[in-house]
């Protein structure tokens, strides 16, 4: 299965999930009456509306910022609402500061990212504090970034140029599917990891091309993959 | 489905499970190219479009540096210079000689951009150009013509030049 379908898939099961009862109830109800069937078949009657408030970092990005070349300090405020769904926005600074061992191409960028949703929890029991999420990203970064590289020199006319570029100005919009579990530790302490399938949905290209890293988003390559590893705390 | 399993997780949860482990197919890969300069192609013609395989020897030398680009080429009917990194036109000379040792030297001016390519950290930088003027004089050649001004990865005829007859 190609990316692209099985992304597709993906998206069509997430969708068919949410979506399947406010569909069927659209014909012969008003919209207040469809918000209250979705909400009816979704969520439990019996949990709060409003089920509390939790922060969190996300450690595997911290660290790969502290010990690689880039990664992100990040962190999320989530609201839980009737236990099923869970409103996030994440926020964090993405850092770089990478040079390439076969070329000696230095890239530099420190910028915030800024990334909204909401996850769904697929556990029936709702007491335990454990979760299995579903979720959906959209999110985007505005930043620029410093490239240099060694002169490089005319193999015929023997003159050296430079190559060196401050300050270009970038920005990225995307989404994220992602797939999460949380557990819960100690009272009001989980810790999770989710897994994040990520598509580019618009970028600014400057002159010296494609930016290697986008904070946030990380490595901008092919590879449409990356992950979190999560301390979440209820407040 | 176990049992067990059913009853902790809803089946939505298992299908996006399922899917996502069948995405991690999808990886990183870097293609940089083998070679990374890139190179005008001129090619030779007559004046009425028809190609030419040179039976004569051409040479070609470019003001500002010591090297010979084309050294006594012969039996070709296109062939590949480069391009100064730094300069905004390139003065070439292309001298043809023909068995009796006669030779006719023309002189080729060729203005150009030059915009750094960068595909990746992992890929050396090159050079890339656009073709944005072109001038000869006429002593060989009947005339020079710009059919394709991106000079880059793509192997397209840039250049062509269209020589007298008596030019074999």
């Amino acid at each position: 299965m190609t990316p692209r379908r099985t992304y597709a898939f993906i998206c069509a099961i997430l969708l068919s999930s949410v979506l399947a009862a406010p569909l069927a109830a659209q014909r012969d109800s008003t919209r207040t009456g469809r918000v209250a069937a979705f909400v009816a078949r979704l969520a439990p009657q019996d949990e709060p509306l409003i089920g509390g408030v939790a922060v969190g970092v996300d450690a595997l990005g911290a660290g790969l910022a502290a010990f690689t070349s880039y990664g992100e300090y990040g962190g999320f405020v989530r609201l839980n609402l009737k236990q099923k769904f869970f409103p996030v926005v994440e926020a964090g600074l993405g850092v770089c500061d990478r040079t390439d061992d076969a070329t000696d191409i230095r890239l530099k960028v420190s910028a915030p990212y800024l990334r909204v949703g909401c996850d769904y929890n697929f556990v029936k029991d709702l007491r335990s504090g454990n979760r299995v999420f579903g979720g959906l990203r959209l999110a985007g970064t505005s930043f620029s970034y410093d490239i240099s590289a060694p002169a490089l020199e005319d193999p015929v006319w023997h003159d050296a140029s430079t190559f060196e570029y401050k300050g270009v100005k970038s920005n990225m919009l995307w989404a994220e599917l992602v797939f999460g579990i949380e557990a819960k530790i100690w009272r009001g302490f989980h810790l999770g990891w989710s897994a994040r399938y990520r598509r580019r949905l618009s970028q600014k290209v400057s002159e010296p091309g494609q930016a290697w890293y986008v904070p946030g988003f990380g490595k901008n390559d092919t590879s449409a993959w990356g992950g979190t590893f999560n301390l979440v705390f209820d407040i | 489905m176990s049992t067990r399993l059913k009853k902790r997780f809803s089946p939505a949860a298992l299908a996006v499970l399922a899917a996502l482990c069948a995405l991690l197919t999808d990886c990183s890969e870097v293609d940089c190219p083998l070679n990374n300069v890139v190179a005008v192609q001129y090619g030779l013609y007559r004046a009425d479009g028809t190609s030419v395989t040179l039976t004569d020897r051409l040479t070609v030398t470019a003001l500002g540096t010591d090297s010979v680009l084309l050294n006594q080429a012969q039996g070709v009917s296109s062939f590949l210079l480069p391009v100064h990194y730094t300069a905004e036109a390139d003065t070439l000379v292309l001298t043809f000689a023909d068995d009796e040792g006669d030779t006719l030297r023309d002189t080729l001016v060729v203005g150009h951009t030059n915009e750094t390519h960068f595909e990746a950290m992992d890929c050396p930088l090159c050079y890339f150009h656009t073709l944005t003027a072109l001038s000869a004089t006429s002593h060989a050649l009947e005339r020079a013509e710009l059919v394709y001004p991106q000079v880059n990865y793509d192997t397209q005829e840039n250049i062509r030049l269209y020589l007298r007859d008596f030019i074999e």
